[in-house]
């Protein structure tokens, strides 16, 4: 058996790769971006000039705007104000149905604020891919399986492990595709294994909810009940009654999380005597999510439960979802998280990209021609679609109706476009083409980004100017000579 | 002739991957998660990490494991014990 062990983990590797890859491409670049999703969201809003907020005052003032305009809205969420998100996000269900704006921090309006996803976009598509639910997570988990599965694949059919990690030999074609391939791997492999394993967690109760039903055999509440005990849920009475005033419960909240702060405000059937707010803790000083939990009675805002999680395995489920999202992370790690994660989106291109230089002999062949022109597509034509939301978020006229969602309908008629020229253009070609393209995106997102007074926009337009040289570069060496495909 | 013969080796390996892997480590979950001495929060949780964790080394035995016979015996001699586990009344 074992002769065969290797190859047949070879195999493996490459097959589960080239279904799974190019999801995984969009899936690992929308990913990386969503490290920094206030400060895209916080990019893509140029009237939010303060520099430092007070988060209880923003707090308040969303509270009150909501209760003046959202009475109907049957809950409200609040991801609070914090130094590296300015503004309080709220979502809430208006005639349309449920919205997520930032509110003002001051007004705790959405007024005067640009109607943007901002990096909303990026975080939601990395686990719903626009779908609609439960099709798109359930993809993704999916896809998370995958990756872990082409991760070991890969390590056992990597011959020399450690001898590698040394070793690039450029501009030898394939070996150094290989040679590439190989460093990008090692070089952040406990960050692609515990992102892939980490990324499933988070999706697991969709695709493995048979211990689950095996237990609780559908008393849904009472498990919801179990996970948090601390979540308190009400059905409406119908008699009408105001939130108690809302500085004193934030106070109490603030008392008992200590430094960590309040991260989370979900406010259950407001302006109803069944009011109920849950207020969870921050993460600055926890890996796992939700550690700390207090539910509030509404009208009174007597504290109704109160949940420390210590229990070892929700401790471990929390804290491998933490890992994934990162809440925890100080700033040296955020952009550690964000480099392993183009390292981890270039892993998954160049493994792509072996597929056909591999093949290059076969070239005529139906398959090699189908895998290269969707490799020019999603590598290429991803990252421009991407860049390209920047772009359209600047340009779209401020009180545009329906702007947020004329934005991502912008970004999907790009990236389908570039889809569309790469599957009719000569593959060599098009690599250059769209290459060029995805730089002078990036180039112009750097522009955008004046007059660069917020660090947002400062930070915004080098990671532009150094993603536009990369993109310049690729295109340049892909439209060298003696390049079959 | 050895290609389709090759063909139907992949694709029985292809399913018993996905569809028995899945199946096995679903059934995991649920025995780890009725036999663990915890409360039905904590015991559900255990299960479905370890299923999780499961899946992916499944899917590689289902390619790892020369022998076709061997691999589907093995696959339906770990369902049915884990099935046994599962659904044995308590």
């Amino acid at each position: 058996m074992k002769r065969h062990f290797r190859p047949a983990m070879t195999w493996l590797h490459d097959w589960s790769g080239i279904i799974t890859g190019w999801l995984l491409f969009a899936i690992v670049l929308s990913g990386t971006l969503s490290v920094f999703r206030p400060e895209i969201t916080l990019w893509m809003q140029p009237e939010l000039t303060r520099q430092t907020v007070d988060s209880d005052q923003a707090t308040e003032a969303a509270i009150a705007w909501l209760s003046a305009h959202a009475s109907d809205s049957p809950s409200w969420y609040l991801d609070t104000a914090t130094p590296r998100a300015p503004f309080t996000l709220a979502f809430w269900s208006d005639k349309n149905g449920y919205t997520q704006r930032p509110l003002d921090p001051v007004t705790g309006s959405p007024d005067g604020l640009r109607d943007t996803r901002g990096g909303e976009f990026f975080y939601r598509f990395h686990f719903e891919l626009q779908l609609p639910y439960p099709w798109g997570r359930l993809l993704a988990g999916i896809a998370a399986m995958a990756l872990l599965l082409t991760l070991i694949t890969g390590i056992i059919a990597h011959r020399r492990f450690f001898a590698d990690f040394f070793t690039f030999r450029p501009g030898k074609g394939q070996r150094s595709w290989l040679d590439a391939h190989n460093l990008l791997g090692v070089i952040a492999l406990p960050f692609h294994l515990m992102i892939a394993f980490t990324g499933a967690v988070t999706l697991a109760s969709l695709f493995f909810p048979w211990s689950a039903t095996a237990l609780y055999k559908g008393d849904t509440a009472g498990m919801q009940h179990d996970l948090n005990p601390a979540a308190i849920e009400r059905p409406r009475s119908g008699t009408a009654a105001p939130l108690a005033p809302f500085d004193a419960i934030l106070h109490t909240a603030q008392q008992h999380f200590g430094k960590t702060g309040i991260a989370q405000i979900a406010v259950v059937n407001p302006g109803d005597r069944a009011a109920v707010i849950t207020m969870t803790a921050g993460n600055e000083d926890s890996i796992g999510i939700t550690s700390h939990t207090i539910s509030f009675d509404g009208p009174t805002g007597a504290i109704l439960a109160e949940h420390i999680e210590r229990r070892p395995a929700i401790m471990t489920y929390n804290v491998l979802y933490g890992l994934h999202v990162a809440r925890f992370a100080p700033g040296v790690t955020r952009w550690l998280y964000f480099v392993s994660g183009l390292i981890l989106t270039a892993l998954i291109g160049t493994g792509l990209r072996l597929w056909t230089v591999s093949r290059a002999r076969k070239v005529s062949h139906f398959s090699t021609i189908l895998v290269a022109r969707l490799n020019v597509g999603f590598i290429a034509g991803t990252p421009a679609a991407f860049a390209s939301y920047f772009l359209v978020s600047r340009i779209l006229p401020a009180g545009l109706a329906d702007r947020a969602g004329l934005e991502i309908r912008c970004v999907f008629l790009i990236w389908g476009a570039l889809l569309v020229f790469a599957a009719l253009r000569p593959v060599r070609k098009a690599w250059p083409e769209i290459l060029t393209l995805a730089a002078a995106a990036c180039a112009a997102v750097a522009l955008f980004s004046a007059p660069w007074h917020r660090a947002v926009d400062a930070a915004g337009a080098i990671i532009a100017i150094l993603l536009a040289a990369s993109f310049t570069f690729a295109a340049r060496r892909s439209s060298l000579k003696n390049r079959i495909i | 002739m050895a290609t389709t013969r090759y063909r139907s080796d992949i694709a029985i390996r292809t399913l018993t991957g996905i569809a028995g892997g899945y199946l096995l480590a679903a059934l995991l979950s649920v025995a780890i998660a009725r036999w663990l001495p915890l409360p039905r929060i904590e015991a559900s949780a255990a299960g479905m990490l370890a299923g999780l964790l499961a899946w992916p080394p499944l899917m590689m035995t289902a390619f790892a494991i020369h022998s076709l016979p061997r691999l589907c015996a093995g696959f339906a001699l770990a369902g049915a014990l884990l099935a046994v586990l599962s659904f044995w009344p308590v």
